[in-house]
């Protein structure tokens, strides 16, 4: 099923976030303005407010007072994707040019700035506490599991723990705390926020495994770059991590990258082909299903309603997705 | 019975150790420099907060959200422009834009434990207005050197002004204002006698360019640049002599904080008060 069905019941609502979108980040000075729309302009799945939107309905479903949630949700992962083309030197992003390669690297950070207390301001127009205080620890977590992400770059020491509590503070927690203000927003019971917010965090979880098993199996078309491009940054993932439990591969990685002779392309792609051989793939596409599961033992707690069976259709798009 | 002044000078000491604790990370500092700790920031702000019924414990921890909001604010302004030279270069800049947004985080995590819900709100709105400003300073080809100084002055006051008008201080509104603009200035002015130039006087030199002075050498604009940023130091000092002479005991030792400052940079009052 493709996102756009699933998304059917919502068009309306997604519409007028879009729109609410476009004004929020209206900005006097025209190159923040129009950094601030470059972004927005080059589109995006809208997961997170989606799942703002479909928490909401276990509660009163109020579009003035879930709109703020949903905005500032999807703007503040836009605000970290802005600096994370500065942490990664991007030039493309979802096939445009990065804020920082049209402009510069400085007005990518005025512009993240901005955009991310504009999402703050917008949750603070709820005046619920719990809101602020579940944002603030889910951003707070982000910026440390972004520092830790650096840290552990070309680390080969690290385990299969260290990379799940980094994907969790990476991914998983924005998706649950979407989630979870959704619920709090439309005053949804506390088990109901508690189900939900766990559904994300599993969601997350297996959103970002499945992000990491593409950047091996992906195609150019698809991922809109080579394959291996996290391996070229350092970043060690599940399906890489389990190659280097395996027989003697660990050393055998660790020696490809310290070789001198070859480009980092053709490294890269000599480690694709181990972890490809090794199992990886596979094994990290069963934890990734394991996560979703979960997630769907969660959704079973709560009531049957449309919107449980448009979570579990895009859990299950999440999973199978090839980009 | 405790002096007035001794006090004051524990609890700010008290408020810098959990600012400096709160910005110690090992793995950051090991690529950045530690951050800057603006101390007139701190004692204005210091100010500002003991005139409100706030509790100690909620004081410090307003102090502390808001200094870590500019310093936030500050570290994300040393981002480089350059291609990385090397592996540690590349480090730097990656870490710098990390810092900035974890020191950020934090005042709004301080402040959500209080729900102080208006503040947040009052601080995330200074901070899109700065970063406007920001913007405007450095996006925006100025035809004239005034619009660059109002727009300097925006930058530093954002802040301040949007505190005291969250609490109702309209006395130090104006103070801190001025004062911080005029920091800004001496920064600049410092800046430029230590590198020979600075962004301010960048930004004025450029404006000479393209203006009536356009056939001024290079060296003629830099020194024509310093002598348009002397006067407007010396037009903001006497502000601040004004406002200083109408406030409290506070106030005065900013007075002398600024005499100071005055000295460390070599500038001579009288020559500025000719030029100005």
């Amino acid at each position: 099923m493709k996102l756009k069905t699933i998304y059917a019941s919502l068009k309306n609502d997604l519409s007028f976030i879009e729109s609410e979108l476009e004004q929020t980040v209206n900005a006097h000075h025209p190159v923040l303005r129009d950094a601030s729309n470059h972004l927005l302009k080059a589109g995006g799945k809208r997961i997170r407010p989606v799942f703002v939107l479909l928490s909401g309905k276990f509660g009163d479903y109020n579009l003035v007072l879930m709109k703020n949630v949903a905005v500032a949700l999807e703007l503040i992962h836009m605000a970290s994707l802005v600096h994370d083309d500065v942490i990664d030197d991007a030039e493309m992003r979802r096939g445009k040019k990065t804020i920082k390669a049209k402009w510069d690297n400085r007005v990518a950070m005025y512009t993240g700035d901005y955009i991310f207390a504009r999402a703050i301001e917008l949750v603070t127009e709820l005046k619920e506490p719990a809101a602020n205080s579940i944002l603030s620890n889910a951003i707070l977590e982000m910026s440390i599991g972004e520092i830790e992400q650096i840290k552990d770059q070309f680390n080969w020491d690290q385990n299969v723990r260290d990379y799940f509590r980094r994907i969790k503070r990476k991914t998983a927690l924005l998706i649950a705390t979407s989630c979870e203000l959704g619920a709090v927003a439309a005053g949804a019971s506390k088990a109901e926020q508690r189900h939900l917010k766990q559904f994300g965090y599993y969601v997350g979880m297996s959103y970002q495994i499945t992000d990491d098993i593409l950047d091996y199996t992906g195609t150019v078309k698809e991922l809109g770059k080579p394959a291996g491009g996290d391996l070229l940054q350092g970043n060690i993932t599940l399906p890489v991590l389990y190659a280097m439990n395996q027989d003697n591969k660990k050393h055998e990685i660790m020696d490809i990258f310290s070789k001198q002779l070859n480009t980092s392309q053709e490294k890269v792609n000599q480690v694709i082909s181990i972890v490809k051989s090794s199992g990886g793939i596979e094994f990290s596409q069963r934890i990734s299903d394991r996560y979703l599961q979960k997630a769907f033992n969660e959704l079973d707690q709560l009531p049957a309603q449309p919107a449980r069976t448009s979570l579990r259709q895009i859990a299950e798009y999440i999973g199978k997705r090839k980009h | 019975m405790t002096n007035p002044k001794e006090t004051t000078y524990k609890h700010i000491a008290g408020v810098r150790d959990m600012l400096q604790s709160r910005l110690s990370h090992s793995y950051l500092l090991q690529f950045i420099d530690f951050p800057i700790i603006d101390e007139e920031r701190l004692y204005v702000f210091y100010g500002m907060l003991e005139q409100t019924k706030l509790e100690r414990k909620r004081k410090e921890d307003t102090l502390l959200s808001i200094m870590l909001v500019q310093i936030a604010l500050d570290t994300h302004d040393l981002i480089s422009l350059d291609d990385v030279a090397n592996e540690n270069d590349r480090k730097n800049r990656q870490l710098t834009v990390l810092a900035g947004d974890y020191f950020s985080s934090m005042y709004y995590q301080i402040l959500s434990k209080w729900n102080d819900n208006d503040l947040i709100c009052t601080l995330s709105e200074a901070i899109q207005e700065i970063n406007e400003a920001k913007m405007s300073f450095y996006q925006t080809d100025h035809r004239t050197v005034e619009p660059i100084f109002d727009n300097l002055k925006e930058i530093e006051s954002i802040l301040v002004r949007k505190v005291a008008e969250h609490y109702g201080l309209d006395n130090w509104k104006t103070f801190g204002m001025q004062y911080f603009y005029m920091n800004r200035l001496l920064l600049e002015r410092k800046q430029g006698l230590i590198h020979s130039s600075s962004n301010l006087l960048q930004k004025i030199a450029l404006t000479l360019l393209t203006v009536k002075e356009s056939k001024l050498s290079s060296d003629q604009q830099a020194s024509k640049a310093k002598t348009v940023l002397d006067s407007y130091v010396g037009h903001a000092k006497k502000e601040i002599d004004f406002l200083c002479q109408h406030y409290s005991e506070l106030h005065r030792w900013f007075q002398n904080r600024l005499e100071y400052n005055w000295g460390i940079i070599g500038i001579k009052e009288e020559k500025l008060a000719e030029e100005g």
